[in-house]
C-alpha cells in the first residue's frame, strides 16, 4: 500500500465477463486492483490479475509422500514388527512381500493426508477460522455479483470512478479506508 | 500439401512393410528353425516323465509361438485403432470441444479396424479349422466324456466356448466396429459439406449407440480373444483390463500421430493446450490400467485358490515377474514423468513417455497372449520382431493413407472453432 492511499472504491457487477474485461482494462493502465470477491471460481481471472502460480500443488505432493510414508510405517509396525501377523496363508514377517496387501492402505492415506492438509493449508493462508469475523465487504458477492476493490488516494478517485462506470459496474461505493 | 502426405506415406511406409513382410514369411516357413533348440533343452530335462502324447502337445505350442507372435501384433495393432475410435465416440456423445482438432486423427487411425480385424478373424479361423493350436479349448476331445482328456471345466463352458458361436462372435465384433467407424466417418465428412446441425446432432446419436455396443463387444472380446487362452482360468473384469491396455496405446498414438503432422506442418491448429489434454488422458488411462491390473491381481493374491492362482504363479514363474516387470513402464513412469503440469505441454517429453508406454503395452499384450498359447516356448525373436514391423508398417501405411484423403481440419464441425481457440485455463 503505497503513500497516501486512504480511500477504498468498490465496483460491483453481475455479470463475470464483464468483470474480467475490466480488469483488463484497468490493468492496462496501471491501476493495482487490491481484491476482487466472486461467488464461484472464474477460470482465467487469476491470469488476468496477474496471480502467481499457486503452491499449494507442490505442497500437496509433499503431504502425499507424508502420507505414503505413514502408511508405510504404520503397516510395518502393526503388522510386521510389532505383532506379525499371517493372514491367509501369506508370506509375513517381510514388509515387502505383503506389499501387495498393503497398497490399499498406502494409497487411502496418500489421499486422505494430501487432501486434509492441503484444505487445513488453504483454509490456514485464508484465515478462515471458526467464528473469524467475515471479510467480505458487500454479502452479495456470495450469492450473485463480483466486486471489484481497489485502494487509491483522494486525487484517483474521480478518475476511477468513472473508469468503472464506462465497464459497466451496476454499483460504484467509494468509502474511507480504515487505518 | 495432401498428394504429399500420399506420396511419403507410400514410398515410405509400403517399403517398410514389404521388407518386414518377407521376413515374416521366412519365419512363418521355418517355425522350427527358432524353437529347436528349447524343444532339445526341455526334452532332456522331462523326457522320462513326458507322454508321447504331451511332447505332441508341447511340439503344437512350439508352432503356435510365430502365429502367436502375428495375432499379438493383430491385436496390438487393431486395439490402438479400437481405442481410438472408442475415444472418438466419447468426444461426439459429450460433445467435447477441445478434442475436435484432432477427430480426424482418431478417424485416421480407427481406419486400420477392418483390416487388423480380417487378420485376426483369419487367425481365429485357423485355430477353429485345426490348423493352429493357440486355443486349448478347441480341442473336442476335452468335452468327450469318454475320452482321456475329458476336462469337466472346459466341458461346462463349452455352451459359450464352441468354434462356430465363437467365430460368429468374432465376425460381429469386427463387421460391428467396422460399421460404426464408416458411419462415423461418412457423417463427418458429409458434415464438412453441409454444415447441418442435424448431421451434427447424428454424429452425436451414433456414437451413443457406438458406445452402447462397444461397451458390451469390448467386454466379451476380452474374454473370447484373450482370456479363453487360459480356459480354466477366469477373471470377470478382464475385458476392462484389456480395454485399459489399448485404449492407453490408443491415446498415445493418437498424440504420436498429432505431433508427428504438426511438426511437418499439416496440422498447424492444433497447440499445446491440445497437447496438454491429450497428454493428460495419457497420465488418466495409463492410472487406469493399473488400477484394473492391481484390482484384478490383489484378489487373485489375496484369495491364494490354486486354479485362480495358477495364472500369476505361471508368469512369475515361468516368464520372470513380466506381470511385476511391466508395471515399471506402464505406470512407474507415466505416473512420475507425467503428473507435472509443464511436462504435459512438451513435445519431446510427450513422445519419450510415449514410446515408453506403447512399449509398456507390447509387454503387456506378450503377457497376455505369449503364456496361454506358447507355453515354455517363448522369446522374443525374428517371430515377434517381424511380425510387429509387419503389421505397424501395415498399420502406419493404412492409416497415413487414410490421413491423406481426408481434409484435416474438420471446418464443418460446429464445435471446430471452440476446438481451434481452446485454451487451457490454468
Amino acid at each position: 500500500m503505497s503513500k497516501g492511499t486512504t480511500k477504498i472504491v468498490y465496483g460491483l457487477y453481475d455479470d463475470d465477463d464483464l468483470t474480467i474485461q475490466s480488469i483488463k482494462s484497468l490493468r492496462k493502465k496501471g491501476v493495482q486492483i487490491h481484491e476482487v470477491y466472486t461467488p464461484f471460481p472464474v477460470h482465467g481471472i487469476d491470469k488476468e490479475l496477474g496471480l502467481k502460480k499457486t503452491r499449494i500443488s507442490d505442497l500437496s505432493f509433499v503431504y502425499g509422500l507424508f502420507g505414503t510414508t505413514l502408511a508405510c510405517v504404520l503397516t510395518w509396525y502393526t503388522m510386521i514388527h510389532d505383532w506379525p501377523q499371517d493372514i491367509g496363508g501369506k508370506p509375513a514377517y517381510a514388509w515387502y512381500m505383503n506389499l501387495p496387501a498393503f497398497i490399499p492402505i498406502i494409497f487411502e492415506l496418500t489421499v486422505f493426508c494430501a487432501a486434509h492438509f492441503m484444505c487445513i493449508t488453504y483454509l490456514i493462508r485464508c484465515r478462515l477460522f471458526p467464528g473469524a469475523p467475515p471479510q467480505n465487504p458487500d454479502p452479495r458477492t456470495t450469492d450473485d455479483k463480483f466486486l471489484i476493490e481497489l485502494h487509491t488516494s483522494v486525487t484517483e478517485v474521480d478518475e476511477l470512478v468513472s473508469e468503472f462506470k464506462e465497464s459497466g459496474a451496476i454499483e460504484i461505493t467509494v468509502k474511507e479506508l480504515a487505518s | 500439401m495432401i498428394i504429399g502426405i500420399i506420396i511419403m506415406a507410400f514410398g515410405f511406409y509400403q517399403g517398410f512393410s514389404m521388407n518386414k513382410e518377407k521376413i515374416l514369411d521366412f519365419v512363418q516357413t521355418h517355425p522350427e528353425r527358432f524353437d529347436n533348440e528349447s524343444i532339445e533343452n526341455f526334452n532332456k530335462k522331462e523326457l522320462k516323465t513326458l507322454e508321447a502324447e504331451h511332447i505332441h502337445h508341447l511340439l503344437e505350442q512350439t508352432h503356435n509361438r510365430p502365429w502367436s507372435a502375428l495375432y499379438m501384433a493383430a491385436f496390438y495393432f487393431t486395439g490402438i485403432s479400437l481405442g481410438a475410435l472408442f475415444f472418438l465416440g466419447i468426444q461426439h456423445a459429450a460433445q467435447s470441444g477441445w478434442s475436435i482438432v484432432v477427430s480426424r486423427i482418431m478417424e485416421g487411425i480407427a481406419s486400420f479396424i477392418p483390416y487388423g480385424g480380417a487378420l485376426i478373424l483369419l487367425i481365429l479361423i485357423f485355430n477353429g479349422m485345426g490348423v493352429v493350436h493357440m486355443f486349448h479349448w478347441m480341442d473336442p476331445s476335452l468335452s468327450d466324456p469318454e475320452s482321456s482328456n475329458y476336462d469337466e471345466l472346459i466341458a461346462n463352458k463349452r455352451p459359450f466356448l464352441n468354434i462356430p458361436f465363437y467365430i460368429l462372435r468374432s465376425i460381429i465384433y469386427i463387421a460391428g466396429w467396422t460399421f460404426f467407424m464408416c458411419w462415423l466417418k461418412r457423417l463427418s465428412k458429409k458434415l464438412d459439406k453441409t454444415l447441418s446441425l442435424k448431421d451434427h446432432n447424428k454424429l452425436h446419436d451414433v456414437s451413443v449407440v457406438f458406445i452402447s455396443f462397444f461397451g458390451v463387444s469390448s467386454m466379451i472380446m476380452g474374454w473370447d480373444w484373450i482370456m479363453s487362452l487360459d480356459p480354466h482360468w477366469l477373471s470377470t473384469l478382464f475385458g476392462w483390463y484389456v480395454l485399459g491396455s489399448y485404449w492407453v496405446s490408443g491415446i498415445t498414438v493418437i498424440t504420436l500421430v498429432a505431433l508427428y503432422l504438426k511438426s511437418r506442418g499439416y496440422l498447424p491448429f492444433f497447440n499445446d493446450n491440445h497437447l496438454h489434454d491429450l497428454a493428460k488422458y495419457m497420465f488418466a488411462t495409463s492410472l487406469l490400467w493399473t488400477y484394473l491390473w492391481f484390482a484384478q491381481f490383489l484378489l487373485y493374491w489375496y484369495g491364494n485358490i490354486p486354479e485362480e492362482v495358477a495364472y500369476f504363479m505361471h508368469r512369475a514363474g515361468q516368464y520372470n515377474y513380466i506381470h511385476f516387470l511391466m508395471l515399471i513402464p506402464n505406470f512407474l513412469l507415466p505416473l512420475l514423468g507425467l503428473i507435472s503440469s509443464s511436462a504435459k505441454r512438451k513435445p519431446k517429453i510427450i513422445i519419450t513417455f510415449g514410446c515408453i508406454i506403447l512399449i509398456g503395452h507390447i509387454i503387456d499384450m506378450y503377457n497376455m497372449i505369449m503364456p496361454g498359447s506358447v507355453g515354455g516356448f517363448y522369446g522374443f525373436g525374428a517371430a515377434e520382431i517381424g511380425s510387429l514391423f509387419f503389421v505397424s508398417g501395415g498399420f502406419l501405411f493404412i492409416v497415413f493413407r487414410a490421413l491423406s484423403q481426408m481434409e484435416l481440419a474438420p471446418r464443418g464441425n460446429q464445435l471446430f472453432h471452440e476446438s481451434e481457440v481452446y485454451e487451457y485455463p490454468f
